[in-house]
């Protein structure tokens, strides 16, 4: 029997939040009947300290979106929180999937940059997603990407080493030096950039630890996932790797498109 | 007392080939035995080539292993998943990474090739993520892993084969190259820098491979194919006696990943004449103290030929230094830090 997810809406819902319910929708029935007592689990959005409340009197899993910024301890009692920069799951772009966008290490985006003649220092200020591997061209070969609140979440799942501002990198859960370099005015920028250009180790233990972040916190799949565990909704069958092979090539992200993937498949009885 | 573990060390092999690697997963298994774990030793083929590389690291993922834990050592046995996988990195797939200009990688830089390129070192950096920790056999090694993958490692040296049984004997007046004769062991720049020695010393090769031919042809056009001897494969005794008798072991490979031979001369009290690119050997060579270490180029190899042909005490001086550092290599403490985590 299907579960059913009720919704709990304080505020009106934001686009990424429409969208993350139409993927949760794969895990449950999600109904706008909050009072409905046949919730297996309860989904709220921005809550009024009374929805809090009037939740956390339900025996149900919960899990909470915050956008607003403001997070009680109330809010934070009643389950899982989803929200940017809180450490939860972070859910804050819509349309980012990390496994659609390739991750490029940054020798192999050297090695694009030295076929098309390319400055060997590119640095691209306008992450954007494109067809080479979900990436534009200066997105895919840049040896650095600097990137805002609107392009961090394809900037690091592209693999590259990331310069943003201190603001963009907590909505993200990102530390300095970790999985990105912050810098809050363009002498900092230009210094970040140096730093990475100069040390191919400390960009490409950048760019691993970026995608990585884009993978387990970003991905608008992954994220679902979490939450749909918390409220301890089932894996939609469609979505179950049922194969060895899928799983084996699955957890190295491999793409599904890859010839790889075709010769394996073949190659089993 | 020390748990007595279940360990599987997996190695990669291409079949009806033996070098480092291959001796150094069996001596690991038996320093394993030896500490009184039980140990084994699990292999798949591999085929270097880029139409089948990632079937070859494929391969691995479907390996079910019950151990305590599993060492995994070069590539693509790294592959293999257990929830204990110790990796003690011998080498990556060099073509995919500090080799990809070098003759003989078949990658290119066309889109395919690129993709491919990009998807094993995708593969390459999880596969080595998974380990619950990481070491590699060398600083080289190490740097490698960090400067492509952004990954972190710990060095820890081992000792060569027949560590124990080499010995030092006389400083007969002939040098020794130790080698399997392929391109990347560049044992034609070991011959040229011989031959821009002046003198009557010989040179003894070691080892059989693809170019000998080459190396043959090469000794006739430089005028020292009478001081030349290309002994191609020899037994162990054989081996033991050649290092135990030379003036010094000439030995220049591209970026050796760590070089068995380099220990195998110090153990022996021998110098090493090298060159700048070496890799791992300059780990062990300090010029000037443990042999030396010339720029890549036959005349200054020459030179440091010359230097040790006309003066056997200054050979057996460096030799000697060499030998201290090696003989502190024991097994031991190798198995002791790969089992900690566990």
């Amino acid at each position: 029997m299907t579960a059913v997810v009720g919704l709990v809406v304080g505020a009106s819902p934001s686009a990424a939040f429409t969208d993350f319910l139409v993927q949760l929708s794969a895990y449950a029935d999600v109904s706008a009947d909050a009072a409905s007592t046949s919730a297996d689990a309860l989904m709220l959005f921005d809550p009024t300290p009374q929805q809090t409340a009037k939740a956390g009197g339900l025996a149900v899993p919960r899990a909470v979106w915050s956008e607003s910024g403001v997070v009680g301890a109330d809010v934070q009692a009643l389950g899982m929180l989803v929200s940017p920069g809180t450490g939860g799951v972070t859910f804050p772009v819509p349309g980012v999937r990390a496994c659609a966008v390739l991750a490029i290490p940054p020798f192999m985006r050297r090695r694009w940059r030295l076929r098309g003649n390319l400055d060997p220092g590119l640095v691209c200020r306008q992450p954007a997603g494109g067809r080479r591997g979900g990436l534009s061209d200066e997105t895919a070969m840049a040896a650095v990407l600097v990137a805002d609140m609107d392009s961090i979440a394809i900037a690091l799942a592209s693999g590259a080493p990331v310069v943003t501002t201190s603001a963009t990198a907590l909505k993200v859960g990102a530390r300095h030096g970790h999985e990105l370099l912050v810098a809050d005015d363009e002498a900092g920028v230009e210094a970040a950039i140096a730093a990475i250009l100069a040390d191919d180790g400390v960009a490409a233990a950048l760019g691993r630890r970026g995608r990585r972040l884009a993978e387990q916190r970003l991905d608008q799949g992954h994220a679902v996932a979490a939450v749909a565990h918390a409220l301890g909704l089932a894996t939609p069958v469609a979505d179950a790797e049922s194969l060895a092979l899928g799983r084996r090539l699955g957890d190295l992200w491999t793409p599904p498109t890859a010839a790889v993937v075709t010769r394996m498949a073949r190659s089993l009885p | 007392m020390t748990r007595k573990l279940k360990v599987c060390v997996a190695g990669a092999q291409v079949p009806f080939m033996r070098g480092g690697a291959e001796q150094a997963v069996e001596n690991l298994t038996v320093a394993l035995r030896d500490a009184g774990h039980q140990a084994d030793l699990v292999r798949l083929p591999v085929a270097w080539d880029a139409g089948r590389i990632l079937e070859s690291a494929a391969a691995w993922r479907f390996v079910a292993v019950d151990a305590d834990v599993v060492i995994a050592t070069n590539f693509p046995s790294y592959f293999i998943r257990h929830p204990h996988k110790v990796v003690w990195l011998f080498h990556q797939h060099r073509p995919l990474y500090d080799a990809y200009d070098m003759p003989w990688s078949d990658f290119t830089n066309d889109d395919a090739s690129l993709e491919l390129q990009r998807l094993l070192s995708d593969w390459d950096t999880r596969a080595l993520e998974e380990a619950t920790a990481r070491f590699t056999l060398s600083d080289l090694v190490t740097d490698r892993l960090r400067t492509f993958n952004g990954l972190s490692s710990t060095t820890l040296y081992h000792p060569a084969p027949l560590q124990s049984e080499l010995h030092s004997g006389r400083y007969d007046d002939y040098f020794l190259c130790v080698s399997r004769l392929e391109r990347n062991k560049r044992v034609d720049l070991a011959l040229r820098g011989f031959a821009a020695a002046p003198g009557n010393s010989r040179f003894v090769v070691a080892g059989e491979g693809g170019e000998r031919g080459n190396l043959e042809k090469l000794a006739q056009e430089l005028g020292v194919a009478s001081r030349v001897e290309l002994r191609g494969f020899v037994d162990d005794d054989v081996l033991i006696d050649l290092f135990a008798n030379c003036r010094a072991v000439i030995y220049t490979p591209i970026q050796e990943d760590y070089g068995y031979v380099t220990l195998q001369a110090f153990a022996a009290a021998k110098p090493v004449i090298t060159v700048a690119d070496s890799g791992g050997v300059l780990e062990w060579v300090t010029d000037g103290v443990t042999g030396r270490v010339v720029a890549t180029d036959p005349a200054a190899l020459g030179e440091a030929v010359a230097q040790l042909a006309a003066d056997a005490e200054l050979a057996q001086r460096m030799g000697e230094a060499g030998a201290a550092r090696a003989n502190q290599l024991t097994w031991q403490p190798v198995v002791e830090t790969l089992l900690a985590s566990v």
